[in-house]
């Protein structure tokens, strides 16, 4: 794709602000599979990503594009629904869709971790429906423990073993190493765009936040890398055309991938400066540990702590995290928005709500549908919640 | 009253019907299985009333270890069965914060906990994602609502060495754990490896029991299927316990001597697996059709019955910690749902099956989505069909009773075609 991760149609340099709302809108359906087929079509492989809990490091480091999958973002789950119940997770029932039509029938493999029963089925329905070159399920312990960072070590290595077969070749060490490397650039450059929310005018809005973190789950990192690295000096000096500065938002979710959720509730009189969310912070603010031997040890080390899922024990440090943005960021309100039908995340919201409460930080909850649905009563619960904070 | 007060009159009432109406008809090892609930909540409310502690959990094969710690333990899976005015208790729940969505058990849980004095509160529970994840969540949240500790237990996807290991060393660390939750009382391993014993042996029964099943007519009742105990490790009295799994393998065993059936003509034989429909009497539906139940399939029937071994090879050479981690990582509900698939359809060819009743209660994560997979193997290697359903299997206000009778009745009907050897298999009956 040449230098710049984005030419306009006559392959021309676009202006920054042009490459910045290309980048937004990277996992837009009509967008999302671009750098995956230009991938292949140089003769790579790309393999499916269902989960941030997935190591990409190791498919990165064999040559493979780590794709993230997104669900159709369309209401009919007429396929879907043949197999899952209307009321179980929407987002694997949005992804079996979208596999059952066919949508994804250009990857070379998918791999899964058991991040829940959920996504473990929706694995085996799309394994047993689709004839898949390669497709792996990882265990990604619930606990912190050294058993566990031991035990995610182990698959993490048998992860390797399979994707060498794969691929055809060798995962060395050097490579694991380079891939992390380019992994973590990223990370980093991400942290640094986040920083920029914590003005009083942000350089980015939202939207636009999630929509950077999502085009790096859909492109080439290397290139996603130079081009946000290119961007960053002038984003330093941008301001994010919002119409409010205040209140300041944190929104906290699971499997939110479509900017618009944000664009939208940012339209109604707010400043999104900042999230928790697996498709935003959570999938890069920690970085893997380089100073150690064994890159594998250093993946499950940084899969294990750092993407804090609901489905694991460690709510308490979960919520810490939230308490601390809340205060780094300058946020107002914390805004939950669980998906509809995802039971880690509405379990954890007593807890989450009963803490915020302790700590005197207002704590809002309204439920979304995986899809855009619902928007004209969804637009009314966040105008009460904005009303409520003294915005309107 | 509180829930160990609640159990024992409910099966002091039920042994004194037994008593005073005896139905030749019926198992008489359902008498010792009231009486071994009865002696178990006794000796929970004794222990409970002289402020002992206990720990809890969500997987019964912890159990082992509150025994060789020498306290007593909360089953929270069978808590959830037994709360009394459940709907009421969901209610509470649900004001609380939980889910409508989440499967009742869970939700019956949490209530129960909320009601004041219905049961005490555990010093630790132990918790595992590995069986149910949503009971694990439960588990999480419990931990937080009553202010207690919790030691998680990790259970990756996979059999193995290093599985194996990893279990086991978290085992460990309970024992440390719990010592030190638990002032004054030490673990003692050789009460393990008595229980397993006798668990072995009572398995051992319910693997000849299995075989019995296999036999035309089915010697069991549909609503005995139902009503099974669990290991003599989890009763009272573990002897005591024994013995009831013996009584009912040699009662079993009688039956199939004499020719006797539950069912008058048995004419089919359905395999019933997931959850038990509590609010619609689909025991009658199925006798009056002539249809037989030999087995309910859930994680723990499909190890109990020896249908899923632990994967780890010969068992009893491993340590008493390491048979645990073993039976563990065994379960059906983890992993690939192929697993659970699998089992079905073994347990099916087994029993002769003419038809699977998959009866999911709304919210069970551990086995939904599988719906079609199984049909689909099903019809393929058997040529039998799948009934798969979504109800509500606590709260009778979430389930219409009737209509799953109706449903149930023109899925006998389409079994009986089937197996009639009528052309074709009806369209599969979509997930409710």
């Amino acid at each position: 794709m040449g230098h710049h991760l984005l030419l306009d149609d006559e392959g021309s340099e676009l202006d920054l602000e042009a490459r910045l709302a290309g980048l937004v809108m990277a996992n837009r359906p009509e967008n999302r599979m671009k750098w995956a087929r230009w991938w292949k079509g140089n003769g790579g492989k790309v393999v499916g990503i269902l989960s941030p809990l997935v190591p990409e490091e190791i498919l990165y480091a064999a040559g493979i594009l780590p794709w993230r999958v997104s669900g159709t973002w369309e209401g009919n789950l007429d396929l879907a629904l043949t197999h899952r119940s209307a009321r179980s997770c929407s987002f694997s029932t949005h992804v079996l869709q979208a596999a059952l039509q066919g949508e994804f029938d250009f990857l070379d493999g998918i791999v899964a971790c058991d991040e829940d029963q959920e996504l473990i089925h929706l694995w085996d329905v799309w394994v047993n429906s689709k004839a898949l070159p390669f497709q792996h399920l990882l265990h990604v312990p619930f606990t912190e423990s050294e058993s566990s960072c031991r035990y995610l070590t182990g698959e993490i290595e048998a992860f390797k073993d399979r994707v060498e077969e794969f691929s055809g070749g060798k995962v060395t060490d050097d490579a694991l190493w380079a891939s992390i490397t380019a992994y973590n650039r990223g990370r980093g450059l991400l942290k640094s765009l986040y920083g920029l929310r914590k003005r009083e005018i942000p350089s980015v809005t939202g939207a636009e936040a999630l929509g950077m973190v999502l085009a790096m789950t859909v492109t080439d990192r290397r290139q996603f890398n130079s081009e946000l690295e290119e961007m960053l000096p002038w984003l330093e000096s941008r301001t994010a055309p919002i119409g409010k500065t205040r209140p300041r938002l944190l929104i906290s979710a699971d499997k939110l991938d479509n900017p618009a959720y944000v664009e939208l509730i940012e339209g109604l009189g707010c400043c999104v400066a900042m999230d928790d969310l697996d498709t935003g912070s959570r999938y890069f603010w920690q970085a893997v540990d380089t100073s150690g031997d064994s890159p594998l040890a250093s993946l499950a080390k940084r899969y294990l702590t750092g993407v804090n899922q609901p489905r694991t024990a460690s709510w308490e440090k979960q919520v810490a995290q939230l308490a601390d943005w809340f205060t780094e960021y300058r946020i107002d309100a914390i805004l939950e928005l669980p998906l509809v039908h995802s039971i880690p995340r509405e379990m954890r919201s007593r807890l989450l709500s009963s803490e915020m409460t302790r700590r005197g930080i207002p704590y809002y909850k309204i439920q979304r549908e995986y899809s855009m649905s619902g928007v004209g009563q969804f637009r009314t619960r966040i105008e009460a919640i904005l009303e409520a904070l003294g915005a309107i | 009253m509180n829930m160990f007060e609640i159990e024992i009159a409910k099966n002091e009432r039920r042994i004194k019907r037994i008593e005073d109406k005896p139905d030749a008809r019926k198992l008489r090892t359902t008498k010792l299985y009231y009486e071994l609930q009865r002696d178990q909540a006794k000796a929970q409310l004794d222990w409970c009333q002289q402020g002992r502690p206990f720990l809890a959990g969500n997987y019964s094969m912890f159990q082992l270890l509150a025994k060789a710690l020498g306290v007593e333990w909360i089953d929270l899976g069978l808590v959830a069965d037994k709360v009394p005015d459940v709907a009421s208790k969901l209610q509470q729940a649900h004001a609380a914060g939980v889910p409508e969505h989440m499967c009742e058990r869970n939700a019956s849980c949490i209530g129960a906990y909320i009601t004041t004095g219905l049961l005490p509160k555990p010093a630790g529970i132990i918790a595992t994602a590995h069986d149910c994840l949503p009971f694990f969540i439960t588990n999480n949240a419990l931990s937080r609502d009553l202010g207690v500790p919790i030691f998680v237990v990790d259970v990756p996807l996979e059999s193995g060495d290093r599985a194996l290991e990893h279990v086991t060393s978290q085992l460990s660390e309970i024992v440390e754990w719990a010592e030190r939750l638990l002032p004054g009382f030490s673990y003692d391993e050789s009460k393990i490896s008595e229980l397993q014993e006798m668990d072995r042996l009572a398995h051992g029964y319910l693997r000849e029991i299995y075989d019995f099943l296999k036999q035309v007519p089915c010697p069991i009742a549909p609503r005995d299927v139902f009503r099974i105990l669990r290991e003599p490790s989890c009763q009272a009295d573990p002897k005591k316990g024994l013995s009831y799994f013996e009584a009912f393998r040699d009662e079993v065993a009688e039956r199939v001597q004499s020719g006797v059936g539950a069912v008058v003509e048995e004419k089919l034989r359905i395999l019933w697996a997931v959850s038990g429909p509590l609010f619609a009497d689909v025991f009658e539906v199925l006798v009056e059709r002539g249809a037989s139940m030999p087995f309910f399939a859930n994680s723990w029937s499909i190890r109990a019955y020896g249908i899923r071994t632990p994967l780890q090879g010969n068992v009893s050479e491993l340590s008493p910690l390491q048979q645990i981690a073993a039976w563990t990582i065994s379960t059906s509900w983890w992993g690939s749902g192929m697993r659970w698939i699998e089992d079905l359809a073994q347990i099916a060819k087994d029993l002769g099956i003419d038809g699977i009743v998959h009866f999911l209660q709304f919210g069970c994560t551990p086995v939904g989505g599988l719906g079609k997979l199984l049909s689909e193997k099903a019809r393929k290697d058997l040529n039998i069909p799948v009934l798969n359903y979504e109800g509500g299997q606590l709260d009778a206000t979430s389930f219409d009773g009737e209509r799953f009778n109706k449903r149930l009745e023109e899925f006998l009907e389409l079994c009986l075609m089937n197996k009639l050897g009528k052309p074709g298999l009806a369209p599969l009956p979509r997930v409710q």
